[in-house]
């Protein structure tokens, strides 16, 4: 399937092999993505505060929302048509925006009334503690990240919308798999100490350090879609190369250090044992 | 006025998978019939092409030719004699124009920053000159500008389009055209193919669309120190008269459109073969005969109505064939321009997602040939 198209207009971000204009794309499948995000979002929202917490905090009405305008942001024109078929450093944004910030802004922002329903319901929760169990959710994220950079499938993907859907669809889904076992307090996890929760936000996200070096170091463009791609400006693919790679390593990882500071800071002024 | 991209229906040389990284070497007979068929496009025949020794990841020309002798003004307004300034050096000729928004950047800068890395001593024993197709608006001064972006010490010439044409003619290149389209939009065709001569002065390889920067790496060296091996046997490849023509990996076997006086619209239909990646066809265009060209599908109902759906594409897996054909899928022409005759060479640009923009000649027929009509 190559995605429904009407009249040229692609449903979702593929590289296209016209020259760049800042021209306005439409994309629909990107609004209905969106779409679908901020809907759940306003009905996880109606749920308000739990039985626990009387009370809400704002930040968590804030990241819920932050995460919809992110998506939105990364997915449509022109980051999204950028990333899909120009600028290898766009792409590099998106990963990060997909795979990170997105699941752990949305699931932040679920209100506790809602995670209190949905422990209620035993088997839902069964399914979710298989699907999130720490060893499985790192490695499904490191292989993800690791498969979705090889050059011959982001090629072979980014050349159509269906294919380019299922690469950001894949980001999102391990990074809410990923994110799920340190931001989302069910399935209740007592033996996830705070040690096992740095030990698996590093190991979990060190492959993004090795993918920033090779794109920085590499001799020759990696990705044929952006070696190829019209250009926009002056910057030779290999400079965009080095820029996705500086994107990896200077904003993916202190992205990880941040996350590894706030599991740090919550664990010493909770007192919680540091293995469980 | 804007500047638009366009091939030239006989030279497009965007033929090659552009996703697919280190596709010349996994796919070095995809190059083979490019120019011949491109040639035999415009009535000509082409070079043979050999299918390739292994060694180089361009297209080897089998039966080489030497270079063409010529003098254009260079970028400082000298005249430059190409065979002798440049005799004894690799020579990379390339004809395109400063306007180009893609290929012709991006064959540039490819080539250029793999000079850059190159050994020094290699460096210096090639010669990358350009020719712009676009005399008109690349003055001398616009494509030294444009040059210095990706080497300055590319050489750019400059003469008028009849002077280039005749350079193209002597290496059996399609002439290039400079046209205005009815936007008011200028459309250059060029063709999109970079010439290789060795030091010996003979043009050894061609470089389409789709070569990429690792490749450039890997032949260049070769070429410098010109360890040329003996070719294989008649492995020639050519297209033959337009009925089959060979680009790449595709093969197309019967291009026509079936003219019908009166109408509107006319239907296109020709079969394509794939022996490559899988690929998608995206679109076709028929330029100078319909201002628009879609993809069409039909279907017949219960009642054995027939119904006409558009496409967005339509898959071309590796090692399947693609039919258009009437009662089936078919291009739709739409806005002629003009009626062919049947005899006529209709140019048709299929747009695969892998395999760029092809362009192959289509036989315009009487509708009778077609096995079927629009009507």
């Amino acid at each position: 399937m190559n995605g429904i198209q009407m009249n040229g207009i692609q449903w979702w971000c593929a590289a296209r092999g016209d020259a760049w204009t800042w021209t306005w794309t439409p994309y629909p499948g990107v609004w209905l993505a969106v779409a679908v995000a901020a809907l759940v979002t306003w009905r996880l929202r109606g749920f308000g505060p739990g039985d626990s917490t009387p009370t809400e905090p704002w930040w968590r009405r804030v990241a819920a929302w932050a995460a919809v305008v992110l998506l939105w942001v990364t997915l449509d024109w022109p980051a999204g048509a950028l990333g899909a078929g120009y600028l290898a450093s766009v792409h590099a944004a998106q990963y990060l925006s997909l795979a990170m910030l997105v699941p752990s802004l949305a699931l932040l922002g679920v209100p506790t009334g809602a995670w209190e329903r949905l422990a209620r319901r035993p088997a839902l929760v069964r399914g979710l503690a298989v699907a999130t169990q720490p060893f499985r959710a790192m490695l499904a994220f490191t292989i993800v990240m690791v498969f979705s950079h090889q050059p011959w499938l982001v090629d072979t993907l980014m050349a159509t919308p269906a294919g380019s859907f299922a690469l950001d669809a894949s980001w999102l889904a391990s990074g809410l798999v990923f994110w799920w076992g340190l931001c989302a307090p069910v399935p209740a996890r007592p033996t996830f100490a705070p040690l096992l929760k740095l030990s698996y936000v590093f190991a979990g996200t060190v492959a993004h350090v090795f993918i920033g070096m090779w794109m920085l170091i590499a001799d020759y463009p990696i990705f044929a879609t952006y070696e190829l791609a019209p250009p926009i400006g002056t910057m030779t693919a290999r400079a965009d190369q080095q820029w996705a790679g500086g994107v990896f390593l200077l904003v993916g990882s202190p992205l990880v250090l941040v996350v590894m500071t706030l599991i740090f800071f919550r664990w010493i002024g909770t007192g919680e044992e540091p293995t469980g | 006025m804007a500047s638009t991209r366009f091939r030239f229906p006989c030279a497009d040389a965007r033929h090659l998978p552009r996703h697919l990284p280190r596709h010349l070497p996994r796919r070095r007979p995809v190059v083979l019939g490019l120019v011949a068929a491109a040639l035999v496009a415009c009535g000509e025949r082409a070079p043979e092409l050999t299918p390739g020794t292994g060694q180089f990841r361009g297209a080897e020309v089998a039966a080489l030719r030497p270079k063409p002798t010529f003098t254009l003004r260079d970028t400082d307004g000298r005249p430059y004699d190409f065979a002798r300034e440049t005799a004894g050096a690799v020579t990379l000729l390339f004809f395109g124009y400063t306007h180009c928004p893609d290929i012709c950047p991006v064959h540039l800068a490819n080539i250029g920053a793999v000079l850059k890395r190159l050994d020094p001593a290699d460096r210096q024993r090639i010669r990358v000159v350009f020719v712009t197709t676009d005399p008109d608006r690349d003055s001398a001064a616009v494509i030294r500008r444009w040059l210095d972006n990706f080497d300055p010490a590319f050489v750019g010439l400059r003469g008028s389009l009849d002077e280039v044409n005749a350079i193209q003619a002597q290496l059996r290149l399609p002439p290039a055209a400079v046209t205005t389209n009815a936007k008011g939009q200028v459309e250059v065709s060029h063709a999109a193919v970079v010439l290789a001569f060795d030091a010996e002065g003979l043009w050894r390889l061609s470089y389409p669309f789709g070569t990429r920067q690792d490749d450039w790496a890997h032949d260049l060296p070769l070429l410098v120190r010109g360890r040329w091996r003996a070719a294989g046997p008649a492995a020639a490849r050519d297209a033959s008269g337009g009925e089959t023509m060979f680009v790449g990996k595709l093969r197309f076997d019967d291009a026509r459109v079936p003219v019908l006086r009166g109408t509107a619209a006319l239907a296109a239909y020709a079969t394509i073969r794939n022996s490559g990646a899988d690929d998608w066809l995206l679109g076709v265009e028929a330029p100078g005969l319909a201002r628009t060209a879609m993809l069409h599908g039909q279907s017949r109902s219960v009642l054995g109505q027939a119904t006409m759906t558009m496409l967005d594409s339509l898959p071309l897996p590796s090692g399947g064939t693609l039919a258009l054909a009437p009662g089936g899928q078919h291009v739709m022409l739409e806005g002629l321009m003009r009626e062919p005759d049947p005899g006529d060479r209709v140019p048709l640009v299929f747009r695969f997602r892998l395999a760029g923009r092809v362009s192959v000649p289509a036989r315009a027929v009487p509708p009778d040939a077609a096995q079927g009509s629009l009507r």
